[in-house]
């Protein structure tokens, strides 16, 4: 259960942090990248129970 | 009359009153007061007289009352959320005119975490509500189960109750360990990823939300109909051992026996008939309780549900459509949590009906 909350605050702090950014670093070429960058990140908490579940195995 | 006093004394022999009493009184609290027109007692001289159970007034009147109440504190709900979407409509309406954007970004920002924060820890209580009202299926359950099982047997349906018995606890306990350990907290879960997700402007985590909340819907529902069909299909073949061996006894009785032969059989028809009364009053106990048990969280959760659903309605024109899919998807989480409840009550009574069936009760 602790690996699974640990998991949402993760997604969570992410997202929250992504949209802080979108908002702070002024509109730029820099934008592009810096939500490429976030969305890879989300992908790879998202996909990280997988990654547990596998290696436990 | 006579067999109302063997009924009676067979009833106060094979029935302890402590542990229904306190099953009673546990499903007090959370069904708020209705579970208490409903005790073993009742149930048993409504039985006897053959009067009908339901005909008292008073459960229509609380039932009402619990409605309107639930109405009212949802509704209260709903209004601080479209106040809180009418200031993120002003803010928005401001900050066109200001030419600023990133101020106006940031407030709504905090805005929506403030309707989310409303929202999460409303849905903590629902939440908590749905697990303690399977918390108290599970233990009526296990409660009643042995019981029954020790009625079943005594009506003679050997067969039945050596092959059921292990069958449904085992189920019980399986359903109890399966929701609240895994489909309870997967909804939990995707209730904080829809949320979320009206953060950002591109959905991020919109789908995986969704797929949490299927799978858990549907993990449940398979679960119900793998159990029900196991176990009824389990019921009707043992149903009809049994009613050979009871039909071969009591012709043997009668035929065998010289004198007394007949008379003996018929005490033990008797004896028979009696324990299978109780024990359909033992099992309508069960039924009675778990749709209560049911029923009175379900119309809470659902009167929460459909206010969510009309928050969302209402709050499209004002503010972005994240906010309102959020709160559009919130209903749909709470509606599921109904679903799943509405579920595992089912899969429960499904197993008394079984049982009450066999032998027929």
């Amino acid at each position: 259960m602790e690996q699974v909350y640990i998991w949402i605050k993760d997604i969570f702090l992410v997202i929250i942090s992504l949209s802080f950014f979108q908002i702070l670093i002024p509109d730029s070429k820099m934008e592009k990248y810096l939500k490429f960058i976030f969305s890879i990140i989300i992908l790879a908490i998202i996909s990280s129970p997988v990654i547990y579940l596998l290696k436990g195995e | 009359m006579e067999y109302q006093q063997i009924l009676e004394e067979q009833f106060n022999n094979v029935i302890d009153e402590q542990s229904t009493d306190m099953l009673t009184q546990q499903a007090e609290s959370i069904t708020s007061g209705i579970a208490s027109q409903f005790s073993m007692e009742n149930i048993f001289n409504a039985m006897i007289e053959g009067r009908s159970i339901f005909d008292s007034p008073a459960v229509i009147e609380s039932l009402k009352d619990l409605f309107f109440l639930e109405i009212k504190s949802a509704l209260i709900l709903s209004v601080e959320i479209l106040s809180i979407c009418i200031i993120i409509g002003v803010l928005k309406g401001l900050s066109d005119s200001f030419n600023s954007k990133s101020v106006s970004d940031i407030s709504m920002l905090v805005c929506s975490m403030v309707i989310i924060g409303i929202s999460i820890s409303n849905f903590t209580g629902t939440y908590s509500l749905a697990a303690d009202s399977v918390d108290t299926m599970v233990n009526t359950m296990e409660i009643l189960m042995p019981v029954l099982i020790g009625i079943l047997i005594s009506t003679g349906a050997v067969a039945s109750g050596t092959i059921l018995s292990p069958m449904i606890i085992g189920a019980v306990t399986g359903i109890s360990f399966i929701v609240k350990t895994f489909v309870l907290p997967a909804l939990f879960t995707a209730t904080v990823l829809g949320l979320i997700n009206c953060l950002t402007k591109k959905d991020y985590v919109n789908k995986l939300a969704k797929l949490i909340r299927n799978a858990s819907v549907a993990v449940t529902g398979l679960l119900l109909v793998i159990l029900t069909g196991v176990i009824n299909i389990q019921g009707l073949l043992s149903d009809t051992s049994d009613g050979l061996l009871i039909n071969t006894a009591k012709y043997s009785l009668s035929t065998f026996i010289p004198i007394v032969g007949g008379f003996t059989a018929d005490t033990v028809e008797l004896f028979l008939r009696c324990m299978s009364s109780i024990k359909s009053v033992v099992g309508i106990f069960g039924i009675v309780l778990l749709v209560v048990l049911m029923l009175v969280p379900l119309i809470k959760i659902l009167i929460i549900a459909v206010i969510y659903k009309i928050t969302a309605a209402l709050a499209e024109p004002i503010t972005d459509s994240k906010i309102s899919d959020g709160l559009n998807d919130m209903g749909s989480c709470l509606i599921s949590i109904g679903a799943i409840m509405f579920f595992t009550s089912l899969l429960f009574i499904m197993f008394i009906t079984t049982i009450i069936k066999i032998g027929g009760g």
